[in-house]
């Protein structure tokens, strides 16, 4: 089924630096960024409140610079682009090391966060916990860079302005 | 000023968790403008340590949890500290501030000198702004003096790289 995509501001993440946007499909109630954090909360709370931190930190002080994302083929996706997060806290178990946030970052201050998943291997399309939402969030960037070329969907400073004749679609 | 929803976003996240990110993203940053400073890459500084580029390229992406040791050897070889204490940098702030006040005192002297002004020519400094102009976002001090409204302003090139702005009014 076919539905249509809005691109909602989310203004408890409107930082210094980053105004963050996400996701939402026309026919649900929640935004993919809240379907993210209510799937992944409670079990990976570790995960999830340090992709929190990262996300807050890059909005607030250093502004959305490519080298803190990891680069998904024509989307992004944090933690940062490392495995070395183990360094940070050795508690930390393969599965909350493996959960990713995918976002489209469109400019150091505009970046739509998506929703993600677990990776469970190397190979994006052979993890089923993740590889729907980077499915979806790399057909919705590629729609968005076609926009942005066509001039239906522009940037200025933190504000993303859409020509309402032209909308995003996806279809699961 | 953090804004609101920073703020707001650390009210939720763990002390220490806050703590490890803002720490490794901070020095993380720092490596990378000195890096672009000096004109080098994450290749140079992997020779310079003796380490593979892959593991300095992850240091630079703000996930390494970096030991004092290996903060003071990056600093060592790139010849810059990466870890400044309040107090070394207080003292560099009143070195600067000291040089400032002898410039002034230099072309209080000048004027002085040159115009014979002295008895009638009252100026005050009424602000004295530091700025590195290499970083506008660096921080700005401001020393007050005499409140006096300014007529004419008057910039000096220190040898310092800073721009030392002050008002100049007849009295």
């Amino acid at each position: 089924m076919k539905s249509e995509i809005s691109i909602v501001l989310r203004k408890d993440l409107d930082f210094t630096n980053v105004r963050y946007y996400t996701l939402k499909f026309g026919d649900e109630k929640k935004t993919e960024l809240d379907k993210f954090y209510d799937n992944y909360q409670k079990e990976y709370s570790k995960s999830v409140d340090y992709i929190k931190m990262w996300i807050a930190q890059i909005g607030e002080k250093f502004g959305a610079q490519a080298r803190f994302f990891r680069p998904e083929d024509n989307a992004e996706a944090l933690p940062p682009p490392t495995k070395e997060l183990r360094c940070l806290d050795i508690e930390l178990d393969k599965d909350n090391l493996n959960l990713r946030l995918y976002c489209i970052v469109l400019s150091p201050e505009v970046v739509i966060l998506v929703n993600g998943g677990i990776k469970e291997s190397d190979a994006t399309r052979d993890s089923p916990g993740c590889w729907e939402q980077y499915k979806f969030t790399s057909n919705i960037s590629s729609q968005i860079n076609r926009m942005m070329k066509l001039g239906h969907l522009t940037i200025k400073g933190k504000m993303l302005k859409r020509d309402k004749l032209f909308n995003l679609t996806y279809t699961k | 000023m953090a804004s609101k929803a920073y703020l707001n976003a650390l009210k939720e996240i763990p002390k220490d968790i806050q703590n490890d990110v803002i720490g490794s993203l901070d020095i993380a940053n720092e490596i990378h403008l000195v890096l672009e400073q000096k004109n080098l890459c994450a290749a140079d500084l992997a020779k310079m340590l003796n380490k593979s580029e892959s593991e300095i390229s992850k240091w630079l992406t703000g996930l390494h949890n970096f030991t004092y040791k290996t903060v003071r050897k990056i600093s060592d070889v790139l010849g810059v500290d990466l870890l400044v204490t309040n107090s070394s940098k207080i003292a560099e702030y009143e070195e600067e501030i000291e040089l400032l006040q002898n410039k002034i005192d230099e072309l209080t002297n000048k004027i002085d000198s040159d115009f014979g002004y002295h008895e009638t020519l009252n100026f005050m400094v009424s602000t004295v702004v530091l700025q590195d102009e290499d970083s506008l976002d660096n921080d700005r001090y401001l020393a007050s003096f005499i409140p006096y409204e300014a007529e004419n302003e008057v910039k000096i090139k220190a040898e310092t790289d800073s721009t030392l702005s002050f008002h100049v009014i007849k009295g």
